[in-house]
Formats: C-alpha cells, structure tokens, sequence
C-alpha cells in the first residue's frame, strides 16, 4: 500500500534530539491512520457477546451495541444481510458475529459492520422456530377454539404441494388403496428453497378460494429442518390460519414439527397420514348411513301402527256408531248455547235497547189512545148509568101514569053520565053549570048525556038548601 | 333442503341424523312424519351413492399467463 508514504505513522518523537520542527497531524489524519490501521488489520473478525440496545427503525437497518462484562461494541447491520437472519435478534441475545470493523470518521467512532449473526449454544433456526412459534401464539393463531372440523366425508381434497415429490405420492397412493374416490386438486408450489414459503402461501390461498375444495393438505415428505424451514415461516402459517376452510399440515416425518403444525386445524405425521385422516371415516359413514336408514324405516313402521291403532278407537267411538243421535244431542246443546249466547249478547251488549224498551214501556203507559180509551169505556159505563136511571125512572113514571089513569078512570064524568047522570054546560060560555044559582030564567043550556045532548032553555028556577054545599055535606045530609 | 348438487355429505348426514331423531322423538304429526321420512330416504340414499360413487379425478391447477389458473389432469 501507497497510504504509509503519505501519512506518517507516528509522531517523530523518536529522534527529539534532532532539533528538528515536530509535525503534529491533523485529527482528520490521525482518525484516517487509526481507521486504516482498524480496517486492514482486523479487516473480518469474529465477535462473541451479548446484544443490548436492538433498534431496528424503518430503514430496516438494525443498530445496537455488543457488550460482556467489561466491554461494549457499537453495532450496525445492514437490511440485506438482517434478512437472511431467520430469527429476531433481541437485547440479551448472546450471538456469535462476524463483520468488519470501521471508524466513523465524522464522529470518531468505530463500530462494526455486522455480516452474519448466530444465535450462540443453538442454532438460528431453532432459535427463530421458538420466536415465531411464541409470537404467533401470544397473537392466538394456534388457538384450540380457532381450529375448524374436518368435513366428514369430503367431496374434494385440495393439495399444496411439490406435483413431483414424494407428498403427493404418498398421498394418492392412500387414496387409492383405500378405493376412495375423492376428487383431488393439486396446487402446486415450491417447498424448499427461499421462494418456497411465498409459493405456498399463494397455492393455499388459490384453494382456498374455490367452492369445490372440502378440505386442504398443505404439506411435503421428510428432510432436514432447512429443506422444511418453509413451514416454518410466517407468511405460510399466516395463510394457514387466515383459511376459511379445514386445513391439515403434513410436513416430513412424525418427529418434526413446524409452525405450520401448530397453525393448521388438524396436523397429521405425514402426508400418507393426511390422505388416511381425510377419507378414514368411509365404511363408518356407510355404516352409520345404513344404521340410520334402519332407523327411519322402523320408526316410520311403529308411528304408521301407532297411527293405525289410534284410528281404530276412534273408530269406535259413539260418532261414528251412532253418528244420528250423535249429532241431535249436539244440536240440542248448539241450541242451548245459542239462547244462552243471545241472552248474555242482550244482557252484556243490549244496553241501550233495553233502555229504549222501558222507555218505550212508559211512552205506552202515557199513551193518549189509551185514555181515550178509558174515557170511553167510562163513557159507556155512565151512558149505561144513564139508561138504567131513566128507564127505571121511565117506568115508575108509568107506573104511576096508568095508576093515575085508573084513578082518572073513576073520576071521569063519563062513567057518571053512564050511570044515568048528565052535564049542563051554559051555551054562550060553555061552562058547567054546577049550582042552580049560575042559572038565570030564559039562559039557554045544553044537557050533556053519555049518549047524545038536548039543547033545552031555563024557565024556571028553585033552590034547594040542602044542596048549596058540597057532596060530603049533601052525603052527611042524607046520612 | 339445497340442492343435491350443492350440498356436501355433512350437511346431508348431518340432516339425516336430525331428520331420524325427530321422528323418533314421536312427537311429530303424521303429515310431518311421512314428509321427514321421505326427506329422511333421499338423504340416505344419496349419501351411500356418494360414498360409493366410483368416479375420482385427480388435477393439478395451472396457471395461466393472465393470472388465471386451470384445471388439467394430474399424471401420477
């Protein structure tokens, strides 16, 4: 290297006795020396410690400090090589480095630029496993409750896997040993190797999508925990458990377990497993269908009896015997109803009609008709009153008239002028003469007989004394 | 009930299973039970055609340049 001629490498102190003027270096030369001493010198080391202060910002960068017991290292990685570092690097983490060293001229600092990082008494894979596996558990992807059934008897069985591995081999060599027909589709994908984890995740999606798949596989044969690291990567068990349908993972062999094990609603051993998981159930369900068939068939038999039975007591009932007097009596009891129906309807419901009935009540009780009525008949009765009194008094009347009649009878002048008496009537005034004294000499008179009258003259007149006073006196006169 | 073509063997079994308790639980009309029994026949029936229906395909999903994929016959 040319840098030594151009920058001394130490101060020229070791000849002070030349008189000499000394050369002090500039602090831009003196950190070029010290970083040039650094970079070529312990151009790749290899550091062992405890990682502390771990920030990684949004550049991706990770900054961050490697200590022990006495010492510190200021640490940077870069994003590219942080990604090729399968676990999380945390404070606390002993870790085995390897980078290089450099000054960071502007701050007179040195730090180092960190290439690998190990996780230092297990390996990074390990240790990444047993992170993922704590997070995605701490974040519920592996809970019991979230874990969906498989189907009974799927119709369709969709697989993730390599189309020429020894998965899906195994798998459909269960399949067909088993004579199951299951439809199966394969979407096919990496399952080792960096693309891998994507692949799988994306082939899961596409089934998971589809309205034909039951039930999907997702898995590989055997092989180192690299060749299946795959499975153990985020982005798989993520599609794993954001699946709307059952997902079983097959991964290798019986002893190794993924995160895709955990995530995955059912996990078999191995794919053959997988294949005998998914149709296993055939001959149960077969007979289990049959066994139900029976069942509804036997029920259905008893029930149809049952039915049968039932029919004949009703048969016997008196309805149907005597179904005339049957209904007469129902007829009698509709009719009772029915009265006592429209006297609850007029006692509950007829309210105001029954207050019109009294008042019509009243109304023909003040009817007019009616009195006149009652006057007639009072009428008639007085007018009969009436007729009784003057009959009766009509014939009393009469009673008396004859007896009156009678008593005319004998006093009539007619019946003494039939006895030989006779009337003298004066003829100018025609008057009854009853005394002589009425009479003068020379006075015409007729003589009234009962059978004819003589019309005579007075010529002479006499008085006889015994006569001037009445008959009684005349009687007594001649007693 | 869905169509045949549509339901899958658990919902039909499941169906099935139900179907047979009810009428067992005797508390159903005889109306009701024949149309469950009928039900109940079909069900079994096409559960055992699938179970054993003889056909399987097996497919591999390819994609195509267009981001769609299709089905074609896997060779195994």
């Amino acid at each position: 290297m040319t840098f030594t001629e151009d920058i001394p490498f130490f101060i020229e102190d070791e000849s002070p006795s030349s008189g000499d003027a000394i050369h002090p270096l500039t602090v831009s030369q003196i950190t070029r020396r010290i970083k040039h001493i650094l970079e070529t010198n312990l151009y790749v080391v290899w550091v062992v410690g405890e990682l502390s202060n771990v920030v990684i910002p949004r550049s991706g960068h990770l900054y961050g400090l490697l200590k022990d017991g006495q010492a510190q290292l200021r640490l940077v990685m870069f994003r590219s090589q942080l990604s090729r570092v399968k676990f999380t690097p945390e404070d606390g983490q002993e870790v085995i480095i390897s980078g290089r060293l450099t000054v960071y001229e502007a701050r007179g600092e040195y730090q180092l630029i960190v290439d690998s990082m190990e996780p230092r008494g297990q390996g990074a894979l390990q240790l990444a496993f047993e992170q993922l596996k704590k997070k995605l558990a701490a974040e519920g992807l592996f809970d019991p409750a979230r874990k969906k059934p498989l189907p009974l008897y799927p119709k369709k069985i969709g697989i993730v896997t390599s189309p020429t591995g020894a998965a899906i081999h195994d798998i459909l060599h269960i399949l067909n040993r088993r004579f199951s027909k299951v439809d199966v589709l394969i979407s096919p994908s990496k399952v080792q190797g960096d693309a891998a984890s994507r692949e799988i995740a994306a082939a899961l999606r596409l089934l998971d999508k589809r309205d034909d798949i039951d039930v999907i596989i997702v898995g590989r044969g055997g092989g180192s925990i690299e060749d299946l690291w795959a499975f153990n990567e985020e982005i798989v068990a993520r599609a794993i458990f954001n699946a709307q349908k059952p997902i079983i993972s097959a991964v290798g062999h019986e002893t190794d377990f993924t995160i895709a094990d955990f995530v995955a609603d059912t996990r078999a051993p191995t794919p053959s497993a997988a294949a005998e998981l998914v149709v296993k159930n055939k001959d149960d369900l077969l007979m289990q269908v049959t066994t139900l068939e029976r069942r509804l068939i036997t029920t259905m038999k008893h029930k149809l009896g049952d039915c049968d039975s039932e029919l004949q007591l009703i048969l016997q009932k008196r309805i149907f015997r005597e179904p005339d007097s049957f209904f007469s009596e129902q007829r009698m009891r509709l009719d009772d109803m029915m009265n006592r129906l429209s006297m609850i309807i007029k006692t509950y419901f007829d309210y105001p009609s029954s207050q019109l009935a009294i008042f019509d009540e009243k109304l023909k009780r003040t009817d007019p008709r009616l009195n006149i009525g009652h006057q007639t008949a009072n009428l008639a009765r007085i007018d009969t009153y009436l007729k009784k009194i003057i009959s009766s008094k009509l014939e009393s009347t009469e009673q008396k008239y004859s007896a009156l009649l009678e008593k005319l009878e004998t006093l009539s002048p007619l019946s003494h002028l039939k006895r030989g008496y006779a009337l003298i009537f004066k003829e100018n005034s025609g008057k009854i003469v009853k005394t002589m004294p009425e009479l003068e000499v020379g006075e015409k008179i007729h003589v009234q007989f009962i059978d004819g009258t003589a019309f005579c003259s007075v010529n002479k007149t006499t008085t006889l004394q015994r006569w001037s006073i009445g008959n009684g006196k005349e009687k007594n006169n001649e007693l | 009930m869905a169509k045949k073509k549509t339901m899958n063997f658990e919902e039909a079994f499941q169906r099935l299973e139900e179907i047979t308790g009810q009428l067992e639980d005797g508390d159903v009309s005889l109306d009701k039970s024949l149309q469950l029994f009928e039900e109940g026949i079909k069900l079994s029936r096409w559960c055992h055609h699938t179970l054993e229906d003889a056909r399987q395909k097996v497919e591999i999903l390819l994609k195509d340049t267009d981001e769609t994929t299709k089905e074609i016959p896997f060779e195994h």
